[in-house]
């Protein structure tokens, strides 16, 4: 066998992750969930005094203890990836194991699915309910699991799990068998639905909670990622990550965004406002879609192809359900307050079209 | 030939509805703009509860106005496409100001008020108001060109740097001031007074100590107090702030009786200022736009279309709440 094939071979079963197409104006790229404010004007300026230190491997120290003070917990529970994506790398790296069982939702988070089939893991998908977790059902698939994929808010659905059925979730569920609780987009959540996170973990040593300065706090481009959970489990996963894995710039960033609270919340303010002005709208207007705790909504129009040239011809670009294993639907992420009214206009005339 | 558009109609009895309005033609030196984005200033709202200075009934309001040539009426007019924003203002043209200094016209129109404006698919201007904006610049940035024209004009007006300042009011205007502070200045000390949630929201996040009352400020800390309130109270509650020396810049229009001690002003060697919109700063607001669009964006809180606009500017006008409201007719 040449390595050509072994090669091809070894990816044979994974679905390549593809992003959000762009749009002919940056701020019409309503696809890839990302922040429309941007970052503040403090976290720009850490950024760009970063390049002094550019040639200098970067120091995550203090990051981690300003992550610590914020999320109450010690930095042996903590670890920084590039993004949160990389934290779905090293997870699977540890816990899936050739033939492990691993419980994802179907739809699913692609990169939870493509880390378990890269380490040959055996997925098996259950399916939403109303567009949300089927915990029950999760829970009893993950009897002789090694991992259970759990984003909430869901993606592409936006719907969040209940606190409440969430402990009970986690009290099924065996000791042996991991829950990666992805909350990346926690901030957009409703206050009151939020899961306290740390108090579980006290209770639930298998738990993991995996959170991104991606969405919130506005830095995709950037690529920082934690995870908290079990010191042992941290340790783990810090033993395999790559050396100097978030850089200096990403570093700087984060810190400058972690300490600008009050930029944050007006940012995820202005999110949810239109992400509920968008509701309504789709409710009045007559259209399919799943309620959202998240930065963007699933929607599943009549003649979905002409609705995408219909955004396209206002500059709009949202992403195919198909491309996030929810045939029929699309996913629209929450814009700035002018895109998202072209949008709404878009939707008015493509329904009243019939 | 006239053409009928989709437009907001003021109606003198000040009922608002979305109906159409005949547009005229387009004549030699004017061009049809087919609107983009319009802003909600609060001159209009004040418009849409009193009737004050409409020309003409019913009214089609809207000064702060981002579109495209549609048609151009002769030489001289910006070409069919060509993306611009208006002046807002219409000199008489007829009396002796005008032919030294129209900004100086004590009969000083506004278009919405004395002619159809851009809370429409498309209205009529004369192309000596138009300005051509980049390409590149979001026309829902650009559109913000004219307001930005009233805060550099008034920040013009400033007797020194400041170093820690107070803000009467977090609105569009105010909000402009604010910015506009922290990209001229750094890191001047800024605190703001405004009582609505949201507009207090971006204040703190632009790095401003919030109260929600004026009282609650400093008295006496200011070197330089910018009222973008015009609440009852507010000129007397900004000389309050003054330390000595200091400037009070008025934006707000406000018609109340404010008691003020003239002995107060001259022996704290205090200056109030009044700046009413803008004389020549049309282009360098667009030119700070164009170049630093991000730092004026996040002002944008509300976009509605022009059917969601009666009803949007009725709830603003019983509790406001936006910073900025854009318009796409």
């Amino acid at each position: 066998m040449t390595v050509q094939q072994i090669a091809t071979g070894r990816v044979a079963s994974v679905r390549r992750y593809s992003g959000g197409r762009e749009a002919r104006r940056a701020a019409g790229k309503l696809s890839s969930n990302e922040s429309p404010l941007g970052a503040s004007p403090r976290v720009r300026a850490a950024i760009a005094g970063a390049a002094a230190h550019a040639h200098r491997y970067a120091g995550a120290g203090e990051l981690r203890e300003l992550l610590g003070e914020s999320e109450g917990v010690g930095t042996e529970q903590l670890v920084l990836t590039s993004g949160s994506d990389e934290l779905c790398y090293l997870l699977a790296a540890v816990f899936v194991a050739p033939g492990a069982r691993v419980v994802l939702s179907d739809p699913c988070y692609r990169i939870d699915e493509l880390v378990t089939r890269v380490q040959g893991g055996e997925a098996v998908n259950v399916a939403l309910r109303d567009g949300a977790h089927d915990l029950p059902a999760m829970a009893a698939a993950a009897e002789r699991a090694a991992v259970v994929w759990l984003p909430s808010p869901h993606n592409p659905t936006g719907s969040a799990v209940d606190p409440d059925a969430l402990a009970r979730f986690l009290a099924d569920v065996p000791p042996s068998c991991l829950v990666v609780l992805d909350e990346a987009y926690r901030h957009y959540v409703d206050a009151d639905r939020r899961p306290g996170a740390r108090a579980l973990m006290a209770e639930h040593p298998n738990l993991v909670v995996q959170r991104t300065f991606s969405k919130a706090y506005a830095l995709a481009g950037l690529r920082v990622g934690y995870g908290i959970g079990h010191p042992d489990v941290i340790a783990a996963l810090d033993a395999i990550r790559p050396p100097f894995n978030v850089n200096v710039a990403a570093l700087a960033g984060a810190r400058a965004a972690l300490a600008d609270v009050a930029w944050r919340d007006y940012a995820v303010e202005l999110v949810v406002r239109e992400r509920r002005r968008l509701e309504s709208a789709l409710a009045a207007l007559g259209y399919e879609f799943h309620p959202s705790q998240a930065n963007f909504v699933a929607v599943r129009p009549p003649r979905r192809a002409a609705l995408h040239d219909a955004l396209a011809g206002e500059g709009l670009v949202v992403r195919d359900g198909a491309d996030l294993g929810h045939d029929g639907w699309v996913r629209i992420s929450i814009g700035a307050p002018p895109q998202m009214a072209v949008l709404r206009g878009v939707l008015t005339r493509h329904m009243e079209r019939g | 030939m006239t053409t009928e558009v989709p437009a907001l109609l003021l109606d003198r009895s000040l009922e608002l509805r979305v109906g159409t309005r005949e547009l005229p033609e387009v004549g030699a030196g004017e061009a049809l703009v087919r609107v983009e984005w319009a802003g909600v200033c609060g001159s209009d709202l004040h418009v849409m509860r009193t009737g004050a200075w409409v020309k003409e009934w019913p009214a089609t309001l809207g000064h702060e106005i981002y579109g495209r040539v549609a048609a151009a009426g002769g030489d001289g007019v910006p070409a069919p496409g060509t993306p611009v924003v208006a002046d807002s203002r219409l000199p008489c043209g007829a009396c002796d100001a005008c032919r030294t200094d129209p900004s100086t016209c004590p009969n000083l129109a506004f278009v919405g008020e004395a002619r159809p404006g851009g809370f429409a698919t498309h209205c009529v201007l004369p192309a000596s108001l138009l300005h051509e904006v980049p390409e590149t610049l979001e026309g829902s940035t650009a559109v913000l060109a004219e307001p930005l024209a009233v805060v550099v004009h008034a920040l013009g007006c400033l007797h020194h740097a400041p170093a820690r300042v107070a803000i009467l009011g977090h609105g569009p205007i105010g909000a402009l001031v604010h910015v506009e502070l922290l990209r001229r200045f750094g890191p001047v000390e800024i605190d703001v007074a405004e009582p609505a949630p949201l507009r207090a929201a971006l204040s703190r996040a632009l790095g401003a100590g919030t109260v929600a009352d004026a009282s609650e400020l400093h008295a006496g800390a200011y070197d330089l107090v910018v009222d973008a309130a015009g609440f009852p109270s507010s000129l007397a509650h900004a000389v309050t702030l003054c330390a000595p020396g200091a400037q009070v810049v008025l934006l707000a229009l406000s018609e109340h009786p404010v008691p003020v001690r003239p002995m107060e002003l001259v022996e704290r060697r205090l200056t109030v200022t009044g700046s009413n919109a803008f004389v020549d700063e049309l282009p360098e607001a667009i030119a700070l736009l164009a170049a630093d669009g991000w730092r004026y964006e996040p002002l944008v809180t509300d976009a509605i279309t022009l059917d969601e606009l009666p009803a949007t500017a009725r709830r603003q006008l019983e509790r406001p709440d936006a910073v900025k409201l854009l318009v796409r007719p």
